[in-house]
C-alpha cells in the first residue's frame, strides 16, 4: 500500500511538480494550501509524512508544526519543513518545536525523495 | 600641513622659555628672517623643521600641530582606534567591534609632523572606511527587516524552487505524458515570467536605494561642500532691493549646489537657498557689518538694534563677505532631537562627520532653554579656544496644540577673531563671555581624548577598551 504524504505549501506550481514527482516515486499526495486549516487536513488525512511550508497564508508553518507536535495523535508524525528562509535562526526555531528534517529552497527533486524515504523508514 | 595656528605656537612657547629668536634659529639651522616669517604664519612647515624647532623648544611635535589643523588629528585618533583609559577597569562583555588601539599610534602629531602626506591619505581612507562601514549596517540591516526585499526574495526563491524542480522533472523524464509536458511548459513559462517582474522591481529597488544610501555623502554634505567653496556667501542671493526674479534665483543656485545629486539633495538645496535668501531679505550685509561695528561681536544687541531673532543674525554673521571682519567663523544647527541639519566647518573646531556631536556644546544646552540665549569660551582638546553663541527657536509659526518645533543655532569664533579690534565694536571692549573659564568640549564622544568627561556617552570607551 502506498504512503501518503501531505503536502502544505501555497506556491501551485512548486506543488504541481511535487505531487508529479512524488506520485511518480510510489507516493499518495494529499494537497492543502492555506495555513488556518492545516490541521484539519492532518486529522482528516492522516498522512505517513508531513511536507510543511514556513511561509503560508493565514497561519506560519512553525505554529502550525508547533500544534502537530501538541496533538498525542500526532505528537511523532514525521515533519519535513520547506523554506525560503535558510537563517539559522529559522532553523533553530524548527527545531525548537520538534521539526524532523529543515530544508532551505531551491531543493533538488531527488533530495527530497530521499528525506521522505529515510523519515518514513519503519 | 600647518596652518596659521603653528607659527604662533612656536613664537609662545620660544617666548615663555625666554630664547630669542636669533638664538632658536641658529639652534635649527634656518636664518632669523625665515623664523620670523615662520612665527608670523608667513611660511608654511612641516617635516623635519617643524620636528627640530619641537625639540629645540623641547616640546613635543604635535604641541606645535595641534589645533593647526585639528580636524586631520581628530580623524587620526579615530582611525587608530578607542584611547586607552587605564582608570577604568576592564568591562566585562559587550565588546566594540572596533579593536583596541595598536601600541605606537598614540601621538598622531608625530605622523603629521614627519609625513603629512601620509596622514592625510590614512585620515582620508578612514573617512571613506567609516562611510563603507555606514553603508553596510544600512544595507545588512535592510536585508534583514525590509518587508519589501523580505517578499521579493521570497517571490525568487519561489519560483527558481519551482523552475528547478519542474525543469529537472522534464529534463529525467523522457516518457513523461503529453499533457503534463504541455503543463510543465506552460508554468515554466509563467514561472520565468514572474521571476523577470521580480528581477526588475528589485533592480529598481536597488536603484533607488543606491541613491538613499550608498551616496557616501548625506545631502546636507553636498550643499555644505559648495558652500564651503563659495566661502558662504551668496551674492547672487543677497537681496537688491527688487526682489526680481527671487525664486528663479534660488532655483538655479539650488541647482548648481546639488549639482548631480538626486531629489534629496536637490530639496536640501532649495531649502537652503530659500532660507539664505530670505534672511539676506532681512538683513542686508551693509547693515549687519554697521551694527557690528557699533556693538561688536555682541549677537544679542545686534538682533536688538536690527529687529530680527537671533538665530538669523547668528546666521547671518556666518555668511558675511569673505573679506569682511568674520571670515574665519563655524555654524551649526541641528533639530529637537539634536541631529545636526547643517554645519559651516572651522578649522580647529571639529565638527563630526557623522552622528551626535559634543553634548556639551551650547548648541545641546540651548535646546533645553528654548529663546535664551547662550554664550560659552570653548576650549577643544587640541587648545583651540573659541567662542560660542547659541539660541534654540521655534521653526516656523506658532501653533495651538501642536508641540513647537525647536531648532538650535550655534555661532563659533576664534579666540583670535574675538579678540580682534573688528570684533570689539566702537567702545573697543571684547565680547563677553571671553573672561571666564573655558569650557573643555570635544567634536564627539567617538573621537574625544578626555576619558572622564560626565557628558561622555555610557558604553563607549568601557567596553571599547575591554
Amino acid at each position: 500500500m502506498a504512503k501518503t504524504v501531505l503536502l502544505i505549501e501555497d506556491e501551485p506550481n512548486i506543488t504541481e511538480a511535487m505531487r508529479f514527482i512524488l506520485q511518480r516515486d510510489g507516493w499518495s499526495v494529499s494537497i492543502h494550501a492555506d495555513g488556518a486549516t492545516a490541521l484539519d487536513a492532518v486529522d482528516r488525512v492522516r498522512p505517513d509524512v508531513v511536507v510543511l511550508d514556513v511561509m503560508l497564508p493565514n497561519r506560519s508553518g512553525f505554529l502550525i508544526l508547533r500544534d502537530i507536535r501538541a496533538a498525542r495523535q500526532t505528537r511523532d508524525l514525521p515533519v519535513l519543513m520547506l523554506t525560503a528562509k535558510g537563517q539559522e535562526k529559522d532553523r533553530a526555531l524548527a527545531e525548537s518545536y520538534g521539526v524532523s528534517h529543515f530544508m532551505t529552497k531551491p531543493f533538488s527533486n531527488q533530495e527530497i525523495l530521499a528525506r521522505l524515504q529515510e523519515l518514513t523508514q519503519p | 600641513m600647518s596652518t596659521s595656528f603653528t607659527g604662533d605656537r612656536i613664537r609662545e612657547r620660544r617666548m615663555q622659555r625666554g630664547i630669542k629668536q636669533t638664538e632658536l634659529s641658529r639652534r635649527v639651522g634656518i636664518s632669523a628672517s625665515y623664523l620670523n616669517l615662520i612665527e608670523h604664519n608667513r611660511r608654511n612647515i612641516g617635516g623635519k623643521l617643524l620636528l627640530s624647532l619641537a625639540d629645540a623648544l623641547g616640546v613635543a611635535a604635535s604641541s606645535l600641530s595641534e589645533g593647526a589643523d585639528e580636524e586631520l588629528l581628530d580623524t587620526l585618533r579615530d582611525a587608530a582606534g578607542p584611547a586607552l583609559d587605564t582608570d577604568r577597569a576592564p568591562a566585562s562583555g559587550g565588546a566594540a567591534a572596533r579593536p583596541e588601539r595598536e601600541a605606537g599610534v598614540e601621538d598622531p602629531g608625530s605622523l603629521v609632523a614627519r609625513f603629512p602626506g601620509w596622514a592625510r591619505v590614512v585620515a582620508a581612507q578612514h573617512r571613506r572606511i567609516a562611510a563603507l562601514e555606514r553603508t553596510v549596517e544600512g544595507l545588512s540591516d535592510r536585508l534583514a527587516h525590509d518587508p519589501v526585499l523580505a517578499e521579493n526574495l521570497h517571490d525568487i526563491l519561489s519560483a527558481v524552487t519551482s523552475v528547478r524542480s519542474t525543469a529537472s522533472i522534464l529534463n529525467q523524464t523522457p516518457d513523461i505524458d503529453p499533457n503534463w509536458r504541455a503543463r510543465f511548459h506552460a508554468n515554466l513559462h509563467e514561472d520565468s515570467a514572474r521571476l523577470a517582474r521580480t528581477a526588475q522591481s528589485l533592480v529598481s529597488y536597488f536603484d533607488a536605494m543606491a541613491r538613499e544610501e550608498t551616496g557616501f555623502a548625506a545631502p546636507t554634505e553636498r550643499v555644505e561642500s559648495y558652500l564651503a567653496a563659495a566661502r558662504h556667501h551668496l551674492p547672487e542671493l543677497e537681496s537688491d532691493g527688487t526682489e526680481e526674479d527671487g525664486e528663479a534665483r534660488i532655483e538655479g543656485l539650488a541647482r548648481r549646489m546639488a549639482r548631480d545629486g538626486g531629489a534629496e539633495e536637490l530639496a536640501v538645496a532649495r531649502r537652503v537657498a530659500r532660507r539664505y535668501a530670505s534672511d539676506a531679505a532681512a538683513v542686508a550685509p551693509d547693515r549687519l557689518l554697521q551694527a557690528l561695528d557699533r556693538h561688536g561681536l555682541e549677537p544679542a544687541a545686534i538682533a536688538g538694534e536690527l529687529g530680527q531673532p537671533l538665530s538669523l543674525i547668528l546666521r547671518r554673521l556666518a555668511c558675511l563677505p569673505p573679506e569682511g571682519p568674520l571670515q574665519r567663523v563655524g555654524l551649526v544647527l541641528c533639530d529637537g532631537a539634536g541631529a545636526l541639519l547643517f554645519r559651516r566647518r572651522l578649522e580647529g573646531f571639529p565638527m563630526p562627520q557623522f552622528g551626535a556631536a559634543c553634548p556639551l556644546w551650547p548648541l545641546y544646552q540651548a535646546l533645553s532653554r528654548p529663546h535664551l540665549p547662550l554664550r560659552q569660551l570653548l576650549e577643544t582638546p587640541g587648545g583651540q579656544r573659541v567662542l560660542a553663541f547659541a539660541v534654540a527657536e521655534p521653526r516656523g509659526p506658532a501653533q495651538f496644540d501642536a508641540p513647537p518645533v525647536l531648532e538650535a543655532t550655534m555661532l563659533v569664533v576664534p579666540m583670535d577673531l574675538a579678540h580682534a579690534p573688528d570684533a570689539m565694536g566702537q567702545d573697543g571692549v571684547p565680547p563677553m563671555g571671553l573672561e571666564g573659564a573655558a569650557l573643555g568640549v570635544g567634536s564627539s564622544c567617538r573621537t574625544c581624548p578626555r576619558p572622564r568627561c560626565p557628558a561622555r556617552r555610557e558604553g563607549f570607551a568601557g567596553a571599547a577598551e575591554a
